[in-house]
C-alpha cells in the first residue's frame, strides 16, 4: 500500500535507521502504526485449529478521505509493484496493514484442494485488474508488510475469484460455511469479498488419534472415556477393531484400582454399536439383550434404544423394545406410549398407532408441550390417512 | 434453543450423569455437539485485548432444514424462557451453541457508557418482539448453555436494537468500527445485526502506564525508547511533564554503560522541542529547536518531514527555511531537498522558484518515490499552467 511509505517515513523520523531491527521485546507498547488496530480471528475444524492475525486498514483512511472505488488498483496496487523499500522489488499485498499477516495452522490441511502443512505462515494476495486473484502462502512469517516479500518462500499459491460484497468499512477476516471437516476464510473489505476453502479430510482419523493419545493419560482412568471413545468410532464407522477393544476395556477392565470397569446398559450399548457398525448384526443383538436384562436399565434407556431400531430400519426389534419398556415402567404414559406409536406407524399398524398416540397426548410432559402442535398434525395426517 | 434440549438427552443417554460435571481435562476429544464448530474472534483497542469465545450455528440446522424466518422468536424464544433444564426457568439465549458464549476483556472498559471490569463473562441475549433486546454479561462463564443462568450473577444488562442485515448464514461474531479508542462489538445472524460499543476512555493513559513500566525494563537501556515515549506524549499532548523528563533523559543520560549514554542529535532535540511546544513553552522550544538544526549530519528526510509539517500548520516561511537548510546540509541530494524547496516556494507564491525546484526533483525522484510521480507532475502543471 502507497501511504504504507509514510508510515515508514514516519519512523525514520521518530528513531533513527537502526532501531528498526531492534528485536520486538526491546521495543516500547506503542499505538499500531496509521492506527490500524490489530485483529485475530481463529476457527475449529473439529481439532484443527486456524487463525489469522492482521492489522485492519478502513476505506476512509487516517484522513477520512473516502477511497471507494480507489481500493483496488489504487491504494492495493495490481499484481507485485516495486514498493521502493526493502529487498523486495516485487512485492504482492500484505493483505492488511503493519506487520504481515499471518495464518496458523495447527494440523495438516488442503488449502482449495491442495496441501499445505501445519505451521506459520504470511499470508499474501496478488491483486489482479483482470482474471483471478493469487493468494499466497509464504514461510517468511516475521516480516513487516511485504517488503521482504521472496517468491522463494512461498508454500503455497492459489488462484481465487473475488466476488461483489456489501460494503465492509473495516478490512475483515471472517470465516463461512463452518463444517465439520471444512470451512472458508475470506477477506472483506470495501466490495471484494475474497475467500479460499481450506479441508481436513482426515478429521475423523484426527479424533482417533488425539482419543487415543488421551486414553494414554489421566481421561484413560475412567471407563466412561473408553467408553465414549468407542462410541465415537461406532458413530463415524472407523477404527472399529480397535473401538471394539476400548469397549471392551470400560467394560470389564479394573483401571488399576482407581475405578473399575463397569457393565450397564450404556457400556453394554456402545459395545453393541461397535458391534453393530462391523456388521456383525446378531453378535450386537445379543449383547443389547443382556443390557436390556440389566436393573439399572432406565426408561430412556430403552426408549432411545428403540428410536436407534427404528432408525435402522428395524421396526419389529423396535416394538419389542418399546414393549418392554412399557411392561418395565407401567407408570411411565409418555414415552413408553410415544415409543410404540412410532413403531407401529413404522409397521403399518394404524389402528395402534392411533390408540397408542391417543395415549401418549394424553400424557405430554410440560417441557415437552411446545411440541403439541406438531403431534397433533400427525396424528391427525395418520387418522385421515385411513 | 429447542433442539438443544434433544441434544441433552442425548447426552444424557450416552453418558451417566456425574460424567456431566467431570473436568475438562478427564474427557477425551470428541467432536462439538451439534457439530457447531467453535469460533474465537479477538480486537485490540489499542493495548486492550477484548476476545468473544462461541461456537456457530446455521440457519440451516443439523437437518439441513431452511430456519430463515423462523430464528427469532422461532428456535430462539423471546425474552427469558423455560429451556426445559434446569436449575433456571427463566434464561436468556446463550448466543451460539454449547458451551455458553464468553467474553474477556483485558482491562476495564465501558459498554454502551457502561464500565464494565476487566475479566471474563458469559455474553448472554435476551430477544424482545416489539422493544429493544438486551445484552447480559454474567459472572458465572463457565456453564454449558444458559441453563445455569441466574440474574444474581449479572454484571451488566445493556438495552440494543437489532438491525436488518445481509443473510448470514452461519452466525457470527465480528468487530466493526476499529478506531483507536473504541471498536463495536456485532453480531451478525439470519438477516438481523445486532451490536454494542466497547470504549477505552482511558486507551492512552494505559499506553503511558505500559510505556512507564517497560521503560524500568529492558527497553529503558536505550536511549531512542525514552524518545519514542516522549515523542508519543508529545503527539497526544499528554503527560507532558513526565515526557519532558524522558526526552532529557534520551539527550543527556548514560544508560549504564550498556550502550553509550544519551544521544544529543536533530531527532531527540526536536522531540523535546515538541513537548515544550505542547506545554506552551513556545520560545524554550525554539531555543531547543534552534539547536537542533544545528547537526549538519541530519538525514535529508528528517529535514523533508520537519519542513512538510511546518507547512501543515501554515507557518510557510519557517519552513522554506528548513528546506534551504537542508539543501545546505545535502547539496550533492537532489530529489528530497529540491522537492522541499518547491513546496516551500509555492507555499510562498515564488511560482518560478517552485517550478525550478520540481523540474530538477523530478529528474531525481528514487525507486521508492516513481509511483508518486502522477501526482508530482499534476503540482508542476497546476504551477505553470496558473502563471
Amino acid at each position: 500500500m502507497k501511504t504504507c511509505k509514510w508510515f515508514l517515513v514516519a519512523l525514520f523520523l521518530c528513531a533513527p535507521l537502526r532501531s528498526m531491527r531492534a528485536q520486538v521485546h526491546s521495543e516500547l507498547a506503542l499505538p499500531p502504526a496509521g492506527d490500524n488496530q490489530r485483529a485475530v480471528i481463529s476457527q475449529w475444524i473439529g481439532l484443527v485449529k486456524v487463525t489469522i492475525d492482521y492489522h485492519s486498514p478502513n476505506v476512509h483512511g487516517p484522513s477520512g478521505t473516502d477511497r471507494t472505488g480507489h481500493i483496488w488498483g489504487e491504494l492495493v496496487d495490481y499484481g507485485f509493484p516495486d514498493l521502493g523499500f526493502g529487498p523486495s522489488h516485487s512485492a504482492p499485498w500484505r493483505v492488511g496493514a503493519n506487520e504481515s499477516t499471518t495464518i496458523s495452522l495447527s494440523h495438516d490441511v488442503k488449502i482449495e484442494g491442495k496441501d499445505l502443512k501445519a505451521g506459520t505462515y504470511a499470508l499474501f494476495l496478488d491483486v489482479e485488474k483482470e482474471g483471478p486473484w493469487t493468494w499466497i502462502f509464504s514461510k517468511n512469517a516475521k516480516g513487516w508488510g511485504s517488503y521482504q516479500y521472496d517468491p522463494k518462500f512461498d508454500a503455497l499459491r492459489v488462484p481465487v475469484t473475488p466476488t461483489d460484497t456489501p460494503y465492509t468499512e473495516f478490512m475483515t477476516f471472517g470465516f463461512d460455511e463452518r463444517r465439520p471437516s471444512s470451512t472458508v476464510a475470506y477477506l472483506q473489505w470495501e466490495k471484494k469479498r475474497i475467500p479460499f476453502k481450506i479441508e481436513v479430510p482426515n478429521i475423523t482419523q484426527l479424533y482417533v488419534d488425539q482419543i487415543r493419545e488421551d486414553l494414554l493419560t489421566w481421561p484413560g482412568f475412567n471407563y466412561q472415556n473408553w467408553q465414549n471413545a468407542a462410541q465415537f468410532c461406532a458413530d463415524n464407522k472407523i477404527n472399529l477393531e480397535e473401538a471394539l477393544v476400548w469397549a471392551e476395556k470400560a467394560i470389564h477392565e479394573p483401571f488399576r484400582g482407581a475405578v473399575v470397569g463397569v457393565e450397564d446398559f450404556s457400556t453394554l450399548s456402545t459395545k453393541a454399536a461397535v458391534l453393530g457398525a462391523m456388521g456383525r448384526t446378531s453378535e450386537a443383538d445379543s449383547v443389547m439383550e443382556t443390557a436390556l436384562a440389566k436393573p439399572d436399565t432406565t426408561m430412556f434407556n430403552l426408549y432411545f434404544y428403540g428410536v436407534g431400531l427404528l432408525r435402522s430400519s428395524r421396526p419389529d426389534r423396535a416394538l419389542k423394545v418399546f414393549e418392554l419398556n412399557q411392561q418395565r415402567y407401567p407408570d411411565e404414559k409418555f414415552w413408553t406410549y410415544f415409543g410404540l406409536a412410532r413403531a407401529y406407524t413404522a409397521l403399518n399398524d394404524k389402528s395402534n398407532a392411533i390408540k397408542n398416540w391417543e395415549l401418549a397426548l394424553a400424557n405430554v410432559p410440560s417441557n415437552r408441550q411446545f411440541m403439541l402442535p406438531q403431534y397433533k398434525a400427525i396424528l391427525k395426517k395418520l387418522k385421515d390417512g385411513n | 434453543m429447542k433442539n438443544v434440549k434433544w441434544l441433552l438427552l442425548f447426552v444424557l443417554a450416552c453418558t451417566l450423569l456425574p460424567s456431566a460435571r467431570g473436568q475438562v481435562l478427564t474427557e477425551i476429544s470428541i467432536p462439538p455437539n451439534g457439530d457447531n464448530e467453535r469460533s474465537e474472534v479477538s480486537q485490540w483497542i489499542g493495548l486492550v485485548k477484548i476476545s468473544i469465545d462461541y461456537h456457530a450455528p446455521n440457519v440451516h440446522g443439523g437437518g439441513g432444514a431452511d430456519r430463515t424466518g423462523h430464528i427469532w422468536g422461532g428456535l430462539i424464544p423471546y425474552g427469558f424462557f423455560d429451556d426445559g433444564h434446569g436449575p433456571s426457568h427463566a434464561t436468556p439465549w446463550r448466543v451460539g451453541a454449547n458451551e455458553n458464549t464468553t467474553i474477556t476483556f483485558s482491562h476495564d472498559v465501558r459498554i454502551d457508557g457502561h464500565d464494565l471490569k476487566a475479566g471474563t463473562y458469559a455474553l448472554f441475549l435476551a430477544l424482545d418482539k416489539t422493544g429493544p433486546w438486551t445484552w447480559i454479561f454474567s459472572n458465572h462463564s463457565t456453564g454449558w448453555g444458559s441453563y445455569q443462568y441466574d440474574p444474581k450473577n449479572d454484571a451488566l444488562r445493556v438495552p440494543a436494537t437489532p438491525q436488518t442485515a445481509p443473510y448470514t448464514e452461519f452466525m457470527t461474531f465480528l468487530f466493526d468500527e476499529r478506531r483507536p479508542n473504541s471498536a463495536t462489538a456485532v453480531l451478525q445472524w439470519e438477516s438481523k445485526r445486532i451490536s454494542f460499543k466497547i470504549d477505552v476512555p482511558n486507551v492512552n493513559d494505559l499506553y503511558v502506564e505500559q510505556i512507564r513500566k517497560e521503560l524500568q525494563g529492558w527497553p529503558g537501556f536505550n536511549y531512542q525508547n525514552w524518545q519514542k515515549a516522549a515523542a508519543f506524549c508529545a503527539a497526544r499532548k499528554i503527560n507532558l511533564e513526565e515526557a519532558l523528563v524522558w526526552a532529557d533523559k534520551a539527550i543527556h543520560e548514560p544508560f549504564r554503560g550498556v550502550w553509550s549514554g544519551g544521544r544529543e542529535d536533530f531527532s531527540t532535540l526536536r522531540t523535546k522541542a515538541a513537548i515544550l511546544e505542547a506545554l506552551g513553552r513556545q520560545s524554550e522550544a525554539d531555543t531547543v529547536t534552534a539547536k537542533a538544526l544545528t547537526f549538519t549530519d541530519t538525514p535529508v528526510i528528517y529535514l523533508y518531514v520537519y519542513g512538510s509539517g511546518l507547512l501543515a500548520k501554515g507557518q510557510n516561511d519557517k519552513a522554506l527555511q528548513i528546506f534551504k537548510l537542508n539543501q545546505q546540509y545535502h547539496p550533492d541530494e537532489k530529489f528530497w531537498t529540491r522537492r522541499g524547496l518547491a513546496q516551500g516556494y509555492a507555499a510562498v507564491g515564488d511560482k518560478t522558484q517552485a517550478i525550478e525546484n520540481w523540474e530538477v526533483a523530478l529528474r531525481n525522484v528514487p525507486l521508492s518515490e516513481q509511483s508518486d510521480v502522477p501526482s508530482f507532475e499534476n503540482a508542476l502543471n497546476k504551477l505553470k499552467s496558473g502563471n
